[in-house]
């Protein structure tokens, strides 16, 4: 199974409408889904910040090839590659946690279920994507892709 | 003389598309002066990045406060005032590079002025603006409120 394939299957559908990406603590990326399959892109290269648009249109493959290359022209990818980065967090809004690592991507969420007397009970679900990838542009396009699909499809 | 009249002086006639401010070398407050008086402001307050639309159509005054507002509301303020130890200076193309404190501003420009020859040469120049203590975030869109300035009216 694909990286994002597998990623579809652990991202909680119809739920995040934004996600942000953090090297050491540092916002780098942040994504935000709107309406009608519009996404804005902010990014900082760490020498300015920039804005891009996208249109999520269904073509999966498309919309990480563009977000991909647009990582790459705009910086991030070199920075990525040159800071030998071994770590990237990201957070998505509701409650959602993650790490991409050398090897693996973890992803807590929390997620909210009813028992049998109606109460609201919340519980944590944490997964892991096993893979053999170093954190890239690649890997950021190919998560932020998941997310898309999972919010639009 | 007032920032903003001191700044014009300063950079006389010259234009600039975009400026960006840092805290130490991070990015925190990227500006985009576009066509027809609109303006794009994009944010990065450690936690995530965020992007303001507004339009420079109601005077410098109100441009500086809409910043002010932005600077405030998004976090960027909390993080200039926490940071006792760190610079906040700016930079824009072509070369301008400047160091902001409580009390002054410090401006680098380089300049074509041409010689006996009349053959164009690069002159370096550095002002120094001082006025009373003031917050760094509103010296910050006191700024960027010059930038508008030179750019729209």
């Amino acid at each position: 199974m694909s990286l994002i394939e597998q990623l579809i299957r652990v991202i909680h559908e119809k739920k995040y409408h934004s996600v942000t990406f953090l090297i050491n603590a540092m916002p780098i990326i942040t994504v935000n889904f709107l309406k009608d399959g519009k996404v804005m892109i902010l990014l900082n290269n760490m020498e300015e910040l920039r804005y891009y648009e996208f249109k999520f249109e269904g073509d999966v493959d498309k919309f990480v090839n563009d977000i991909e290359n647009m990582l790459i022209y705009s910086g991030i990818d070199p920075m990525i590659r040159k800071m030998s980065v071994k770590c990237i967090d990201f957070h998505g809004e509701p409650y959602l946690v993650g790490k991409i690592l050398e090897n693996k991507i973890i992803i807590n969420q929390q997620d909210m279920m009813f028992d049998e007397d109606g109460s609201e009970v919340t519980f944590l679900d944490r997964k892991e994507v096993i893979t053999d990838v170093n954190p890239s542009g690649y890997v950021l396009a190919q998560i932020i892709g998941a997310f898309a699909v999972q919010l639009y499809n | 003389m007032d920032i903003i009249k001191e700044l014009v002086y300063i950079l006389n006639t010259k234009r600039y598309k975009d400026i960006t401010f840092y805290l130490d070398t991070v990015p925190i407050l990227t500006i985009f002066f576009d066509k027809d008086r609109k303006i794009r402001v994009f944010v990065n307050n450690m936690k995530e990045l965020r992007g303001y639309n507004i339009e420079f159509d109601g005077g410098v005054d109100t441009f500086i406060m809409d910043i002010d507002n932005i600077v405030m509301s998004s976090g960027v303020n909390g993080l200039i005032e926490n940071s006792k130890d760190s610079k906040v200076s700016f930079r824009s193309e072509p070369f301008l590079y400047g160091e902001v404190s409580k009390d002054g501003i410090v401006i680098e420009v380089d300049d074509v002025d041409y010689n006996d020859e009349n053959e164009p040469v690069m002159i370096h120049k550095k002002y120094e603006i001082k006025f009373d203590a003031e917050p760094l975030g509103l010296t910050v869109s006191r700024i960027a409120g010059a930038f508008a300035y030179l750019q729209y009216m």
